[in-house]
C-alpha cells in the first residue's frame, strides 16, 4: 500500500470518494454499532426512548389537535404515529450529522480515513432505529387499533429506503456546511419544525387546497408520510407517481450530497 | 529504496479575520483581500531511504506535526509532491478515536478498524493489546472511567500492535507511570528494528543524536538545515542560543 499526494488535485472526484468507501465496510459497521451503543448508554430507559419519544409527541399533538381544536382524522393517534415516528429518524440523523465532523476533530486530525464514513454511520444507526420503529408501529397498529394488514404492508421497507436515501444526501451536505457554519445547527432546529408542519404529519394531504397540491407534493415527506399510511393504515397501494417523484428527488439529493462531500473532504481537515 | 520522498512540499492554511468573513469568502468564492495565507510548510524537500530514522526538530509551531500529518496522508499538500511507499502508521494517535461511553473492548475494535485493521486481525491481537496495557480488570468498563494514564496505555498498546512499515512518532515516549514508560520505550526500540523507516518528531537532542541517521531542522515551515544529526543538532543549539541572547539583549 503506498500513497502519493500531489498539489494539483484539489478535492477528489466522486468516483475516487466512492472507491475509498468500498474498502471501509468494517469501519462503517463498527462506527454504526458504536453510535447505537453510545446513544442511550447513560439513560435508565435506554432504547425504550426511541419508541417513547414519538409516543409522547403523538399524545401532545393528539391533545392539541383533537382535544383543543376539535379537529383530527379518523384513528388520529395512529395517523400521527405513522408520520412522527419516521420523522424522528430523519431529524435525529440530520442533527447528529451536523456535529459528526466537528465532534471528531481529534480523530480526523490524527488518522487518515474517508471522512464520509462519519455521516454515513450516523444515518445507518438511525436507519436501524427506524426499522425497529416500523416493526413496533405495525405491532401497535394491529394490537391497539385493530388494523387489518394487507400484503401492501410489505412495501414499508421500500418507503423507508426512499426516506433514508434522502436523509443521507442531506446529512452529507449538512455535515460539511455545519463545519463551515456552526450556526446552522440552531437554524435547522427551527427549520425542521416548520418543515414538519408543512408536511402532512398532523393533517391529511386532502386538507391542502388543490391549487397548491403539486407544489406541496414536491416535498419528499408529503408522499413519504402518505405512503406509510396507505400501506399500513389503509392497506392500499401508495400513490406510485408521487412516491416515484420523491425517490427521484432523494436520489438527486444523495448525488449532490456525495459530490459536495467529495469536493470539500480534503479541505475540511484544515478548517475543523 | 526511497521510502518517503518529498519534493517542494507546501501546506497552506487560510486565516480569516472572523468566521463571518470566512463564510462570506466561501460563499462568494472570492473576496481574497480578506484572506491572509499562512504556509505551515513550504519548499520542504527530503528523502528517507529504507532503514533510515529521520529526526525532526524545531521550535513550537515550526510545522513538525504538520509534516507528520502530510506523511500520514491526513493533509494533502497544496504545493509539491509527496510519495510514501508502504503503510505509514500515525503513532501520534494515542487514543484519538476513543469514545468515552463505550467499553475498553469496544474501543479497541473501533480504534483498530479506524487504523485500518480488519476484525480478524484485531481478534488475533486483542489479548496482546490488553496484556500490554495491563487492563484486563477494566476492559469491559467504559473508557470515561479510566484514568488518563490508563487511556494513554490503551492507546499506545493499540497503536503499537499495528506492525506498520513506516512509523511516525510525535513524542509519545512519556506515557503513563515510570513502569509503563520503561515498557513503552523498550517496545519502541523493538519497533524501530522492524520498521522500514521512522520519522521521529522530538525536542530531545539526545534522542536525535542517538537514534537518527538523518536530522531535519524546521523553522517557520521551512527547512533550516538537513543532514547529519550531530551537525544539525549543533547548529540548532547554536541558533537557539543566539536567539535567546538577542531576546535577552532586547529586554
Amino acid at each position: 500500500m503506498s500513497m502519493q499526494a500531489q498539489a494539483q488535485t484539489q478535492g477528489s472526484t466522486l468516483r475516487q470518494a466512492l472507491k475509498a468507501l468500498q474498502g471501509c465496510y468494517e469501519l462503517i459497521l463498527y462506527l454504526t454499532i458504536s453510535q447505537l451503543k453510545q446513544a442511550h448508554q447513560n439513560l435508565v430507559l435506554g432504547y425504550i426512548w426511541w419508541f417513547l419519544n414519538p409516543l409522547l409527541w403523538m399524545i401532545v399533538y393528539w391533545l392539541l389537535v383533537a382535544g383543543i381544536f376539535k379537529r383530527g382524522e379518523p384513528n388520529y393517534p395512529l395517523f400521527l404515529l405513522c408520520a412522527i415516528l419516521p420523522w424522528r429518524a430523519f431529524v435525529t440523523s440530520i442533527g447528529q450529522s451536523m456535529t459528526c465532523l466537528s465532534g471528531q476533530e481529534r480523530l480526523i486530525k490524527q488518522i487518515p480515513f474517508p471522512k464520509a464514513v462519519l455521516p454515513l454511520s450516523v444515518v445507518l444507526a438511525n436507519t436501524v432505529n427506524l426499522a425497529f420503529g416500523l416493526i413496533f408501529l405495525v405491532f401497535i397498529a394491529v394490537m391497539a387499533f385493530g388494523v387489518q394488514l394487507t400484503p401492501y404492508v410489505l412495501l414499508l421497507p421500500l418507503i423507508a429506503i426512499v426516506q433514508v436515501t434522502f436523509t443521507l444526501g442531506l446529512a452529507l451536505l449538512l455535515s460539511i456546511l455545519a463545519t463551515y457554519f456552526a450556526d446552522l445547527q440552531n437554524f435547522m432546529q427551527f427549520f425542521t419544525r416548520i418543515w414538519l408542519y408543512l408536511s402532512p404529519a398532523l393533517y391529511a394531504v386532502e386538507r391542502v387546497p388543490v391549487r397548491f397540491r403539486t407544489l406541496y407534493m414536491l416535498n419528499p415527506f408529503a408522499p413519504i408520510f402518505t405512503s406509510y399510511r396507505d400501506v399500513l393504515m389503509y392497506g392500499r397501494a401508495p400513490d406510485w407517481f408521487w412516491l416515484g417523484v420523491a425517490a427521484m428527488i432523494a436520489l438527486m439529493t444523495l448525488f449532490i450530497g456525495f459530490w459536495f462531500f467529495a469536493r470539500e473532504e480534503s479541505r475540511i481537515v484544515k478548517v475543523i | 529504496m526511497k521510502v518517503i520522498e518529498a519534493t517542494d512540499v507546501g501546506v497552506k492554511f487560510r486565516k480569516y479575520r472572523s468566521r463571518r468573513r470566512r463564510l462570506r469568502a466561501w460563499l462568494l468564492r472570492r473576496d481574497e483581500r480578506q484572506v491572509s495565507e499562512f504556509w505551515a510548510l513550504r519548499h520542504v524537500t527530503f528523502v528517507v531511504e529504507k532503514g533510515e530514522v529521520l529526526g525532526v526538530i524545531g521550535s513550537n509551531g515550526a510545522g513538525k506535526s504538520t509534516l507528520l500529518r502530510v506523511i500520514a496522508g491526513i493533509y494533502r499538500p497544496d504545493e509539491g509532491l509527496i510519495t510514501v511507499r508502504g503503510q505509514a502508521s500515525p503513532l501520534l494517535a494515542l487514543g484519538a478515536g476513543f469514545r468515552p461511553d463505550l467499553s475498553g473492548r469496544d474501543n479497541i475494535y473501533l480504534n483498530g478498524v479506524l487504523l485500518g485493521l480488519s476484525k480478524r486481525e484485531i481478534d488475533a491481537r486483542f489479548d496482546e493489546i490488553v496484556d500490554f496495557a495491563e487492563l484486563w480488570d477494566f476492559i469491559d468498563q467504559p473508557v470515561r472511567t479510566y484514568s488518563s494514564g490508563m487511556a494513554a496505555r490503551l492507546g499506545f498498546a493499540i497503536a503499537t500492535s499495528l506492525d506498520p512499515d513506516i512509523l511516525l512518532i510525535d513524542e509519545v515516549l512519556g506515557v503513563g507511570d515510570e513502569h509503563f514508560r520503561k515498557k513503552s520505550t523498550a517496545k519502541m526500540r523493538e519497533f524501530m528494528q522492524k520498521a522500514k523507516a521512522i520519522v521521529l518528531v522530538t525536542h530531545s537532542m539526545e534522542l536525535v543524536r542517538e537514534l537518527c541517521t538523518q536530522a531535519l531542522w524546521l523553522e517557520r515551515g521551512q527547512i533550516c538545515k538537513i543532514g547529519n544529526p550531530d551537525e544539525v543538532v549543533e547548529s540548532y543549539l547554536v541558533g537557539k542560543r543566539e536567539t535567546s541572547m538577542v531576546t535577552k539583549g532586547r529586554s
